[in-house]
């Protein structure tokens, strides 16, 4: 196999040749390496590769796996970390002058598992500054850009992450996702992104952009790779106070049954009336929706919460949060962070006590109209991003595009939401939808996609950002 | 525009329009909320107390 083509393997082949004998580790990792030095002088999806340390772990897994010791389906598969990610012994920065210098001690609750599992470190990859700021070219670090058009962003937060997988340079990566910076990259890469419930995955090691929101999730080109990637990443920890003591059911025994008899609730006020989105995304959407109809799942129109309301509430908990976070660095060296991201923090500053506890306490409402409404479906599918991806360098579409987003929602509620690929607009660029399930029923939410992605499946599609 | 909070004034230095901005923004988000809450409407926290607590 050629760079590309083993750049573009997913998990669960590479993983199957590996076990077979019929791929290296070793080989997976180098080819992967140098597609990284071939593309990303273009994509800045990496801020730092750890290609030595990447080399000795592949020929340590492929000593293993060849001797007969093989860990599971990750072992010997190379992935990346955002770089909000602590690594032990390797730069951990934020993307942001303030930690420029930042070495962890102890790898994050995230990178351990991974570890653990065998898969193979490959370096850590471009964030929003802190995981909120835009795309910024006031930063140590240019932005990463979109492969299917590297004049466009590839959404964000986890840009590098959603870059990076797009281009074929990684089969998964880290991301992480506080109003919805999986599932924005995601959406504006083409790939398939998952924040999974509250909980589920330990946040110990990552740097907080806001407590009661962050969750951490997997990035891959397709729907049994993400589960896969979930399932090592999984499970309760006591480094952090927020996770959830669930048990973790097998997310892929179920992956390939269908949708037949399943109740599909599909939320269109968000796209069609609370932010009206972009003509081809809406119809990617209603498509969508008809090829699970068409697979036998029963579909019904469903309604929730006007979408500014929960966004709003969302971003006054993210950025009071936030603001009690960065307080102390932007009173003392403001001059250091990116101007988009003092602009988004400091809104923060003028929320008082009572508008983030009125936040909190609408939050505890909004969950139980969910409950209420979930009782009744088993998924909701509904828009993720309005737009395809803009340019990059247009600072004025960059803010109206944004916001314009119905994944904050699911923030605030804190249940598993999946951002998948429904096709490409007339420009080229990635559409998507998301699929929506009800707390700690991730194994629904890649059943659905999983069944959506049989029938059109997009991953197929490679970008040439050369 | 009354006096700036002291852990402002450095940021305030390097773009004067920023606070303005800042709390226009903060201003908007509020005013999207409902302002229909109960006295008993408790909110959504993350911390429960348990037994080894």
């Amino acid at each position: 196999m050629n760079d590309e083509d083993l750049g573009f393997l997913s998990i669960a082949d590479a993983s199957e040749k590996i076990a077979l004998k019929k791929l290296s580790p070793v080989e997976l990792t180098e080819a992967l390496l140098r597609r990284a030095e071939e593309l990303d002088t273009k994509l800045n999806a990496y801020l730092l590769k750890d290609a030595d340390k990447a080399i000795a772990a592949a020929q340590a897994a492929e000593k293993a796996i060849f001797g007969g010791r093989k860990l599971g389906p990750l072992h010997g598969v190379p992935f990346g970390l955002k770089d909000i990610v602590d690594t032990a012994g390797l730069r951990t920065t934020c993307h942001s002058k303030i930690l420029a210098d930042n070495i962890p001690q102890r790898d994050a609750t995230v990178a351990a598992k991974l570890k653990a599992a065998g898969a193979i470190l490959m370096g850590k990859l471009s964030t929003h500054e802190f995981a909120l700021g835009g795309p910024a070219f006031d930063l140590p670090w240019p932005p990463a850009r979109n492969p299917w058009n590297p004049n466009h962003h590839p959404g964000g937060s986890s840009s590098g992450s959603g870059a990076a997988v797009a281009a074929g340079m990684l089969p998964m990566a880290i991301g992480t996702d506080t109003g919805g910076s999986v599932r924005n990259p995601a959406s504006c890469c083409g790939i398939v992104g998952m924040k999974a419930t509250y909980g589920r995955v330990s946040r110990a090691g990552v740097f907080p952009l806001s407590f009661s929101l962050d969750h951490i999730g997997p990035m891959t080109r397709t729907v049994v790779d993400n589960a896969l990637m979930l399932q090592a990443i999984s499970g309760s920890d006591q480094r952090d106070p927020a996770s959830a003591n669930a048990a973790v059911p097998d997310f892929t025994v179920k992956i390939e049954d269908g949708v037949k008899g399943l109740k599909i609730g599909y939320l269109r006020h968000f796209h069609e009336v609370d932010s009206p989105a972009h003509e081809q995304m809406a119809k990617s959407l209603d498509d969508a929706v008809d090829v699970l109809k068409n697979e036998g799942a029963e579909v019904r129109d469903v309604s929730f919460v006007p979408l500014s309301e929960l966004a709003a509430a969302n971003r006054i908990v993210l950025l009071s949060e936030a603001y009690s976070i960065h307080r102390k660095w932007l009173a003392e060296r403001p001059e250091d962070y990116a101007k988009a991201t003092r602009d988004r923090i400091l809104p923060g500053a003028f929320m008082g006590a009572a508008d983030y506890v009125d936040a909190l306490r609408r939050r505890a409402i909004y969950r139980e109209h969910f409950k209420r409404l979930m009782s009744e479906v088993d998924v909701i599918i509904c828009a993720s991003s309005m737009d395809p991806a803009c340019r990059i360098d247009d600072e004025a579409e960059v803010g109206r595009t944004y916001g314009r987003q119905a994944r904050t929602p699911f923030n605030l509620l804190g249940v598993p939401a999946l951002a998948i690929p429904t096709g490409f607009s007339s420009e080229g660029l990635p559409l998507s939808m998301q699929v929506v399930g009800k707390a700690f029923d991730e194994a629904t939410v890649y059943r659905v996609a999983r069944a959506y992605e049989r029938v059109a499946d997009w991953s197929i599609h490679r970008p040439k950002p050369n | 525009m009354s006096e700036i909070n002291r852990d402002l004034k450095k940021a305030n230095a390097l773009d004067q329009t920023l606070i303005e901005r800042a709390s226009a923004d903060a201003a908007r988000l509020i005013g999207a909320m409902p302002k229909d809450l109960n006295p008993s409407d408790e909110p959504a926290l993350i911390y429960k107390a348990d037994l080894a607590s």
